[in-house]
């Protein structure tokens, strides 16, 4: 068997941050000082085969923006280890990190605050791949041109800056940025939606068409779970910095394992006109600073049992190709050694 | 038919008409256009559209809350049989956060970060009602309940920011009921939160319109929460109303071709992995309205007789029903 293209294992990523003022006027503080520490992920592991589109699903604030970065390379790991086609990437020489570095692209969340307002829309395309020496300088005006053409975006336009453009126009220069190194893997983190519904199906078939034109491999972070549906050959649900299921999109939307998983989707919207009685799923998002031991959801989890709130469940394997934390599921599937 | 049932009958709100304007230095911003809509007591309307299309200055429209110069040039907003347009600001005033409310994206734009949130509660009701200190927390007590809000007493001497995004907008709409408004406007209320959590909230709302005869204009772009909230839909493009109806008219045989693309483009109703059915073009710019059918450069059904502006079309028998296109589609079944 080849080695993925992109694997994570036992990843994890901690922040320590201050506490904030307001926090710490209204008296929030117990033990702990100043300092907070935030498990953003928490030993993830996560293998992405060459070609695949992975989408990645989870609440606001669950880690979905952080395993990306951790995935690209933007954001070195506090634990574990990254690996490209098998072989691990945190240690290599500078030139060899810098080779690698443009394999891997991150198409941004924000598509107002990730682009320079001062520059050109030229030099936000071009400047990466004249400075890594891929193209020269001369060649510059050319090779944007051919990029945004890609994208659907005019060419006459390259001299403007991004307040210029709309925001469906926006996203298309963040893709192009990213596309203009020539990258194998794309992590893309709520491409489309800040975007209006009909720029949205505009943007969703330009990473269709790219990915079959260009052989590319996705790592695609969403809330929207029909647009993950839509797109994704597997799914990987994450609910405050762990995995909490994986699988093909197929069998995860016909049969969710994990309570969560199921929450998630009976909540998800349909089009069909049917008055809903809407039944939430009980309780709140916990905080990433404090989450409850054991099953991180346990409070909010209609099945909840003693031994939920004392241990954590193991990440297991209970079909080929499908994975899942939670008690309920022991492992029936031993994968072969 | 009784007196009462016939005033339970009356629309609770009719928007005819209405033109709200804004002068800019590159010329007139027509942000709504003639729109025209009514509303009954108990009844949700879904308002869609995509961003700019004139959503938000609707509902601050009828709040009397347009910024300046913007204004209503034409048109009138009757409210119970009375007329809101022309109403002096001090009566409209009594009559917002006691008998109309409005719940907007941002809760931190209604909530008071340095005062707590017992507070805030109850100086809205004793603004309203003068019933003392006891009754009135009494009643925020109960309003933190009824949007979801566990152990209330411990929440209602929390100061805004100790809450998370999902129980701020809930804190927001519970204060937005608590006096039991005839009507409330929501400008996107869920848009920015998770969706359990946005379930937890349309589901209070739907308790609350059902339970209370409040009438609702629900302000989305998220056709999936006007699905399964809505009983009327309202949609909107460029400054207009271009298709409306009861929600099952308007989403499952749609008249008008931007409804049907806005439909066509939603992953679920595409073959998965498949390209997309893709409304072509952008959304005009409000300054460059083409003459006509503003939908006009985008739309697959657009011919000569485009040019000129399609009137809104009702259906014979069903006034509530209609569509602004010279060739809309009749897949009705
Ligand atoms: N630089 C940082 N410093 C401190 N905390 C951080 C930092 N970046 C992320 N976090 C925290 O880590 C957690 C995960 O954040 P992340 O941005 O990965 O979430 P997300 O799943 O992408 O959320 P969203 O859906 O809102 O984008 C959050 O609690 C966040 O506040
Ligand atoms: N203060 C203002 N001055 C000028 N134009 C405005 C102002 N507020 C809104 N508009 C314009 O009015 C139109 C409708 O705006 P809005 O109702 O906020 O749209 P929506 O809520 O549907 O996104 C847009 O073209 C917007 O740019
Ligand atoms: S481990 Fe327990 S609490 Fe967690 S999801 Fe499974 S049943 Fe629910
Ligand atoms: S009036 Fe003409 S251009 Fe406008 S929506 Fe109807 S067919 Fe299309
Ligand atoms: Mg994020
Ligand atoms: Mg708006």
């Amino acid at each position: 068997m080849t080695a993925p293209l992109v694997e994570l294992a036992g990843v994890s990523r901690r922040f320590v941050r201050r506490r904030d003022l307001a926090a710490r006027i209204a008296g929030l503080v117990g033990a702990g000082g100043a300092e907070e520490v935030v498990h953003a992920v928490d030993r993830v592991d996560l293998a992405i085969e060459p070609g695949e589109v992975v989408g990645l699903v989870g609440e606001s604030g669950c880690g979905k923006s952080t395993l990306g970065r951790l995935a690209v390379g933007l954001l070195p790991p506090s634990e574990g280890e990254r690996r490209w086609r098998g072989e691990p990437i945190d240690r290599l020489p500078a030139a060899r990190a810098r080779e690698q570095q443009l394999r891997m692209q991150m198409i941004f969340q924000d598509p107002y605050a990730s682009l320079d307002p001062r520059q050109r829309v030229v030099d936000i395309v071009g400047e990466a791949v004249v400075a890594h020496g891929r193209i020269a300088k001369r060649q510059q005006v050319e090779y944007v041109g051919l990029m945004l053409n890609r994208v659907g975006l005019d060419p006459t336009l390259m001299r403007r800056y991004p307040h210029q453009f709309s925001g469906g126009q926006r996203a298309r220069i963040g893709i192009a940025r990213a596309l203009a190194v020539q990258p194998e893997f794309l992590v893309c983190d709520e491409s489309v939606a800040a975007l209006d519904v009909s720029i949205q199906a505009q943007v969703l078939n330009l990473f269709i068409d790219l990915r079959s034109a260009l052989a590319l491999t996705y790592l695609f972070i969403s809330h929207d779970l029909s647009v993950v549906r839509h797109l994704s050959d597997r799914v990987v649900v994450m609910y405050l910095g762990r995995v909490v299921e994986s699988g093909t999109a197929d069998a995860l939307f016909a049969g969710p394992a994990h309570p969560y998983t199921g929450a998630l989707i009976a909540e998800a919207g349909r089009v069909e006109a049917r008055k809903r009685a809407y039944r939430p799923v009980v309780g709140e998002i916990p905080s990433p600073l404090a989450p409850p031991p054991g099953c991180h959801f346990h409070p909010r989890c209609p099945r909840a049992m003693p031994r939920c709130r004392e241990a954590a469940p193991p990440l297991v394997d209970i079909a080929p190709g499908r994975r899942v934390a939670c008690w309920l599921h022991e492992a029936p599937f031993a994968p072969p050694a | 038919m009784s007196a009462t049932a016939a005033m339970r009958d009356e629309p609770l709100l009719v928007v005819d008409g209405l033109c709200t304007h804004f002068p800019t230095r590159a010329g007139v911003v027509k942000a709504v256009d003639g729109v025209s809509f009514s509303l009954r007591r108990g009844e949700i309307l879904g308002l869609v559209g995509e961003s700019g299309s004139g959503k938000s200055i609707t509902g601050y429209s009828i709040l009397g809350l347009v910024d300046p110069p913007g204004r209503v040039v034409a048109g009138s907003i009757r409210y119970d049989g009375v007329e809101l347009t022309t109403l002096p600001g001090e009566a409209m005033r009594r009559l917002r956060g006691n008998r109309i409310s409005m719940v907007v994206q941002d809760p931190m734009a209604t909530l008071n970060p340095v005062l707590r949130i017992d507070r805030q509660m109850t100086e809205t009701i004793l603004a309203h009602d003068d019933v003392g200190e006891a009754l009135a927390l009494e009643r925020a007590r109960d309003a933190l309940l009824r949007v979801g809000i566990a152990s209330p007493d411990e929440r209602l001497r929390a100061y805004p920011h100790q809450f998370s995004g999902g129980m701020r907008q809930r804190v927001a709409i519970a204060i937005a009921l608590i006096n039991r408004p005839d009507l409330v406007i929501a400008d996107e209320p869920t848009t920015a939160l998770d969706v359990t959590i946005q379930g937890q909230i349309l589901h209070e709302v739907q308790t609350l319109a059902r339970e209370t005869g409040t009438a609702l204009v629900w302000i989305t772009h998220d056709l999936t929460v006007v699905a399964g909230l809505a009983d009327r839909v309202c949609v909107m493009y460029a400054g207009r109303i271009v298709e409306q109806g009861t929600t099952a008219q308007v989403l499952e045989s749609p008249a008008h071709p931007y409804t049907r693309g806005l439909l066509d483009s939603v992953p679920a109703r595409n073959a998965r992995g498949a390209r997309l059915r893709q409304i072509p073009g952008m959304p005009p710019a409000p300054l460059g309205l083409p003459d006509g059918c503003a939908f006009r450069e985008r739309c697959p059904r657009a011919d000569e007789a485009c040019v000129a502006d399609p009137p809104m079309r009702g259906t014979p028998g069903d006034p509530d029903r209609g569509a602004r296109c010279h060739h809309p589609l009749d897949d009705a079944p």
